[in-house]
């Protein structure tokens, strides 16, 4: 058994590996297939052809893709993720500036969804084809069909105007705060301030949900769809004839077992939040690695395009992995 | 069954309440902050850079210029040149030497003192740093201390709009002793870096020690909110003090909130309709000015962009010297039978043989051009001219203009230095940029001539001249000048606009 576990995370290690490689080619010939030339786009309508020549020599750019490519690869092997041609900076710096930020808010609206979707879900499930359930599957159909830019929009407008609660940003610029995680909750409590907490507090709301709302509308109908299921399987007949209390029931045998295609749905979820929804993130001031990966795009940055999307696949494979093993622990099935 | 769904319930019911009621209650109490007189601004741009060697942008620039000084600057609210780190410049006959005369005691945020060597040893960083705006200083040629106070450059060619590039970013003083000047900037200026949160805020402090006095305020706060719209919210909340990049579309119901000042001026950026005149139809002039009087200008100005424009007749914009008022009678009005007759003289009765024609912009930054690139095509469409309108990310926009891949292009024009010669020479003529295409020798050599006299009224005349000769000659539809918008709220006082992208916090003020 343990054996088995240790074989097979070495396979899905070598897996990742080799998904890590060909991500880093894609990204490479992508971000250098784009029309446009970073010297250009940082230059602008200025740019004098010899300036042009010039960055375009300092950079590297001029020598042929499988040369750039071998260059980077190497300094990869060497855990350097090359620097910035805008802004100056080793990309890894500015990957680790704003990573905190899209994982607090990630995680927070992960867990917003969690508790908002699954317990709808059950209910749904439990009380099928009553009205009930069809207002609840019609709010969750709303829920993931809802365009983020507008669902975002009139949350800030909601929060900030109507309950006139702060809203954009991490937290009021006016509050100096020691930074100890990067993550603003935690490091506002660290801090000892409870204003400055709550102030924060009140600010990943809007944008959690906005990220949270779709999530918790498509776990919803899959845990409403997943019990239904297994409620109809002959172990949950033999348990009930079984006499045993409908709790008991409910959450030990057919929640274990309806729970698991919800697992790999909200894995890959999760990995898909990370990637920071770059509109989220523009609507609420949120200074995560979607707006970073948007602004490297828009202005050739490849060193900090290849990065970011390479840190974002690690992070995706990672996550992936894990589910995968905790699927094992949950279902005796895969264990073999 | 009926204790389970009601522990959902109240799951649910509970982190919903929480989500909403607990901040409310509570926030109303955490406002209880500022001790110190703290400025928050808001902008939708993230300053890319701290170091005035590498700086190219607007957002960089505005931090840039609280920190550091450059050797001119600008007279309150306007675009003409005024003393700053130097007191007085001049030139020799030609404007190929000039001498800077710098103020005494100037002193860093470091302690040291401000020296002609300083200023050399700045402007020799920058040249070997060779950062992006590094080729506005290939004009010099070398630089001379000629003694402690004052210092000497030295052109490779007659120079006449030099003090007006020495008010650019890159001709800040940086102390020699400074490393790492992009995150930890020093410099002569009002205010010094606190923090920076790349993507999120600039936090600077007031300099007490600074040679015009201290600042008004202790603190400013940059931050940035990327979405316009958040910006505005953030402006209405009375979170920020001033806000900078409000889209024109809110212009309109802000300028109506009684808690909020608008302050507004005339800009220096020009908006036009280029051609491309490598190709028919656009190597025909008569082409060219039909398509000028097709516009419907007022349209534009009034119905599109709301009057946050004024009208663009010329080469120039009305805010900088040399901008002659006569051509707003010669220029190009709404005219389409005019239009039709002069479409009808090029070849082309009633857009008969003309192909599809393709307009090219980039509306990513400036929303409003896609609007204007509609009237256009309709206005266009009205005498028989089609296009078609292309709108590309800024990166591929500005590939397919380099490569002259295109028949027309809508863009706009941030000069480097505030003097005509910023958009005589680099739009309009041959050894400019040559987006257009366009040539007319007579431009050359005037324009040339003008960047060599150094008697104001003289290059004055010179470009009243040219204003005329490019009118005439029509290688663009000349658009509109965008004005500039900063909202500030009613206990802040002392904001003064310049019509270059200067935005100066020191003689900000909060009651």
């Amino acid at each position: 058994m343990a054996r088995n576990i240790a074989q097979y995370i070495f396979y899905r290690l070598i897996q990742a590996v080799f998904s890590i490689f060909g991500v880093i080619v894609v990204v490479f010939l992508l971000s250098r297939v784009l029309p446009g030339n970073p010297a250009i786009a940082i230059l602008g309508p200025k740019a004098t052809p010899e300036n042009i020549e010039k960055v375009t020599r300092e950079w590297g750019l001029d020598k042929s893709y499988f040369e750039q490519f071998l260059i980077y690869i190497s300094r990869i092997l060497q855990g350097d993720l090359g620097d910035s041609y805008v802004m100056g900076y080793s990309v890894g710096r500015l990957i680790a500036e704003r990573l905190p930020a899209s994982i607090e808010l990630v995680v927070f609206a992960f867990v917003l969804s969690l508790i908002i979707g699954i317990p709808l879900g059950i209910l749904s499930a439990r009380k099928h084809d009553t009205k009930t359930d069809l207002i609840l599957s019609t709010l969750a159909v709303m829920g993931f069909s809802f365009p983020s830019l507008l669902l975002g929009i009139l949350l800030l407008i909601f929060f900030g105007i109507n309950l006139g609660l702060p809203v954009s940003g991490r937290i009021d610029p006016r509050y100096s705060i020691n930074v100890y995680t990067g993550f603003i909750l935690l490091d506002t409590l660290l801090n000892g301030n409870i204003n400055a907490f709550l102030d924060a507090f009140s600010r990943i709301i809007p944008p959690a949900l906005t990220l949270a709302i779709p999530l918790a509308g498509l776990l919803l109908r899959l845990t409403r769809n997943s019990v239904l299921e297994v409620m109809m399987q002959d172990f949950v007949r033999t348990a009930k004839m079984k006499k045993l209390p409908e709790n008991i029931v409910m959450y030990k045998h057919i929640l274990r077992n309806a729970l698991l295609p919800i697992i790999t749905i909200a894995g890959l979820y999760f990995a898909v939040l990370v990637t920071g929804d770059i509109v989220v993130e523009t609507i609420f001031a949120w200074p995560g690695l979607g707006r970073l990966i948007w602004e490297a795009v828009s202005l050739r940055d490849y060193m900090v395009i290849q990065g970011s999307v390479l840190v974002v696949s690690i992070i995706y494979i990672v996550v992936n992995t894990v589910v995968d093993i905790l699927y094992m622990y949950i279902d005796p099935r895969i264990r073999g | 069954m009926m204790f389970s769904r009601r522990i959902v319930i109240a799951v649910v019911v509970a982190v919903i309440v929480i989500a909403i009621a607990v901040p409310l209650v509570i926030t109303k109490l955490t406002i209880s902050q500022p001790v110190q007189k703290v400025l928050v601004v808001g902008t939708t741009y993230d300053p890319k850079t701290l170091d005035p060697a590498q700086a190219y942008d607007i957002a960089s620039a505005i931090v840039i210029q609280n920190i550091y000084d450059t050797l001119v600057g600008y007279k309150p609210g306007t675009s003409e040149l005024a003393p700053k780190l130097a007191e007085r410049w001049e030139s020799n006959e030609n404007a190929s030497v000039w001498t800077f005369y710098l103020r005494k005691g100037v002193k860093f945020h470091d302690g040291t003192e401000l020296t002609a060597d300083i200023v050399n040893y700045s402007i020799e960083r920058a040249k070997k740093l060779q950062g992006p705006p590094a080729f506005l200083l290939d004009v010099i040629d070398k630089v001379e201390v000629v003694d402690k106070y004052t210092v000497r450059f030295v052109l490779k060619h007659p120079f006449s709009p030099f003090p007006a590039l020495a008010a650019f970013t890159i001709f800040s003083s940086v102390p020699p002793n400074a490393t790492n000047l992009d995150e930890k900037p020093i410099g002569t200026g009002p205010f010094k870096l606190e923090s920076w949160k790349k993507g999120e805020q600039v936090v600077l402090v007031a300099n007490k020690d600074y040679w015009r006095g201290p600042p008004k305020v202790d603190k400013v706060i940059i931050r940035i909110y990327p979405d316009p719209t958040t910006l505005r919210v953030a402006l209405e909340k009375g979170e920020i003090d001033i806000a900078l990049g409000i889209q024109p579309q809110d212009i309109e119901a802000l300028s109506k909130n009684p808690n909020i000042k608008m302050v507004s001026i005339d800009g220096v950026v020009i908006e036009w309709l280029g051609m491309n005149h490598r190709r028919a139809p656009f190597n025909n002039t008569l082409f060219r000015k039909a398509i000028n009087y097709a516009i419907d200008y007022d349209y534009i100005l009034n119905i599109v962009l709301r009057g946050t424009a004024t009208r663009l007749y010329g080469p120039l914009p009305p805010a900088i010297f040399g901008y002659d008022p006569e051509v707003e009678k010669y220029g190009y009005r709404y005219n389409p039978e005019l239009a039709k007759k002069l479409l009808a003289e090029a070849g082309y009765p009633e857009g008969r043989g003309l192909r599809e024609l393709e307009l090219i912009i980039s509306s990513a930054e400036r929303a409003e051009r896609k609007d204007v690139a509609a009237v256009i095509q309709r206005n266009l469409k009205e005498i028989g001219i089609n296009i078609r309108i292309v709108d590309l990310d800024w990166s591929s926009f500005l590939d397919r203009l380099f490569n002259h891949d295109f028949d027309m292009y809508m863009v706009d024009w941030f000069p480097d230095y505030v003097d005509p010669d910023d958009w005589i020479v680099p739009l309009f003529t041959t050894y400019g940029l040559g987006i257009d295409g366009y040539n007319n020798t007579v431009v050359d050599e005037l324009a040339l001539k003008a960047r060599q006299l150094t008697e104001l009224n003289e290059r004055i005349a010179l470009y009243k001249q040219l204003q005329k000769i490019i009118v005439e000659d029509a290688p663009w539809a000349f658009l509109y000048v965008p004005k500039l918008y900063v909202f500030i709220q009613k206990n802040v006082e002392g904001f003064i606009l310049y019509p270059v992208y200067y935005i100066d916090f020191y003689p900000v003020e909060k009651k």
